[in-house]
Parts: structure tokens; C-alpha cells; sequence
């Protein structure tokens, strides 16, 4: 593994997102569906608030705390990104880009299905509730998001 | 294929180069061969592993500062065409 030192800017930040975001990820599947299953409990509107506001909460609290680790150990340098540096973006992007695709497409077509076929739909995901639909586009986004600063850090590293 | 041949788009670069040489010899470090092609040091380190392929700009740059002809520098593998 590179070390902090050595990392560029996007590097470090994408390592930065990455850990911060992957343990919200956790915490937000544990709350929303007592563990990792695709259903998520039935809350009411000021729960689901609830959730929310704690979300944001550690997402300030977990990106502060993993910045300021980071930072500590940063090597002192003006950095300008290069085209390395903007190519590797392209293609965290693009790979991300394509995760957030499936995830929508498979939300809206689950949610097509579940409205034409009614209560007769027995399929292993559901979106047609307004807790389902924000857990399932919640879900695909950090999924998503995952998967570009993944492949970002996978590619400095080749 | 590996993951990092798909993430980079199945290709492998099959150009190889003599930065690293040239550089020494001109008595460059790495923070200085970077500052003058107007790259980042990660990059130049990058190219020198060969983990790398610069862009036709950045390798001309690398050349002209290296003092070295760019088919000097960088040596394609004409067996990857095959």
C-alpha cells in the first residue's frame, strides 16, 4: 500500500472518502435494515428524519476525523493535478458512472414490475414504499461513489 | 485478465523506456525532471516503473528536457501488435 506520504492529492482524497464513506455505508444498512438485507424496517416519516440527521452527523464526523489523520501525515508540497491525475479520475468516474446506471435501472425497473403486478409481486427487492425507494437510491449512490474512489485507488496503485 | 488490465481497459502497455537513465545521467531527480516536463513526481515515478504511458506531449516534454530522441527514450514492443 502507498503510503500517506508518498500519495498524491486525489489519491489521499479518494482514500479519505473511501474509508469515511464505507463506514457510513455500514452504519446506514445496520439502521435502516437491522442488518445487511435488502428490506429496510418500516419507519415512520420522523424516524426516517432521524436517520438522516444522524447520517450527516457522522458523515462530518467520520470525513473531519479520517482528514486530519490524513493531513498529519501529508507531505508538505504545492500539488497541481497532471494528466496522470486526470485520467485516473476519468476512469473512477466512468466506473462509478456505470454502478449508478445498474443500480437506477434495476430500481426502476423493480419498481415498474411491483406497480403492474401489484400485490401479487413476490421479487427479493422492493421500491414501491417511500422508505424502500430512498434505502434502494441511498444505497446505489454510496455504492456508486464506493466503486469510483475504489477504482481510483486501484488505479494509482497499477 | 487481471482487474487492473480491466479497470484500465483490458490494455497493457507494451512500451517500455529508459527515463530513469537519462534522467540520472543528466543528474536530475525525480522533483526536478516533474517540475520541468510540468508533471507530479508520483507521475515521473509512475513512468519510470512503467506502470505508466505518458501522453505524446508529456513524452516529447521528458525528451526535450532529457536531451534524448523520444525513440531513444521510449522503445515499443512491436510483438504487441501480433
Amino acid at each position: 500500500m502507498t503510503r500517506i506520504e508518498e500519495m498524491t492529492e486525489p489519491q489521499r482524497q479518494s482514500w479519505i472518502t473511501f474509508l469515511a464513506d464505507g463506514a457510513i455505508l455500514i452504519w446506514f444498512w445496520k439502521a435502516m435494515a437491522g442488518g445487511f438485507n435488502l428490506t429496510p424496517s418500516d419507519f415512520s416519516p420522523s424516524q426516517l428524519s432521524g436517520i438522516f440527521i444522524k447520517l450527516v452527523i457522522l458523515t462530518i464526523i467520520l470525513h473531519a476525523g479520517i482528514s486530519i489523520a490524513f493531513e498529519m501525515r501529508k507531505r508538505k508540497e504545492k500539488y497541481k493535478k497532471d494528466e496522470r491525475d486526470l485520467e485516473i479520475a476519468r476512469q473512477g468516474s466512468h466506473a462509478g458512472y456505470w454502478v449508478l446506471q445498474l443500480g437506477v435501472g434495476v430500481i426502476i425497473v423493480t419498481l415498474l414490475i411491483q406497480y403492474v403486478v401489484g400485490d401479487s409481486y413476490q421479487g427479493p427487492i422492493s421500491v414501491i414504499r417511500p422508505v424502500e425507494m430512498v434505502f434502494g437510491l441511498c444505497l446505489v449512490s454510496y455504492l456508486a461513489d464506493l466503486y469510483r474512489h475504489g477504482t481510483i485507488i486501484w488505479a494509482y496503485r497499477h | 485478465m487481471g482487474l487492473s488490465a480491466l479497470i484500465m481497459g483490458g490494455k497493457k502497455s507494451k512500451i517500455t523506456n529508459r527515463i530513469k537513465r537519462a534522467r540520472v545521467i543528466k543528474g536530475l531527480s525525480q522533483v526536478e525532471l516533474a517540475e520541468r516536463v510540468g508533471a507530479t513526481r508520483q507521475t515521473i515515478i509512475a513512468v519510470e516503473a512503467e506502470r505508466y504511458a505518458p501522453s505524446l506531449e508529456l513524452a516529447f516534454r521528458l525528451a526535450h528536457i532529457l536531451e534524448e530522441p523520444i525513440d531513444g527514450l521510449f522503445i515499443f514492443d512491436p510483438s504487441a501488435l501480433d
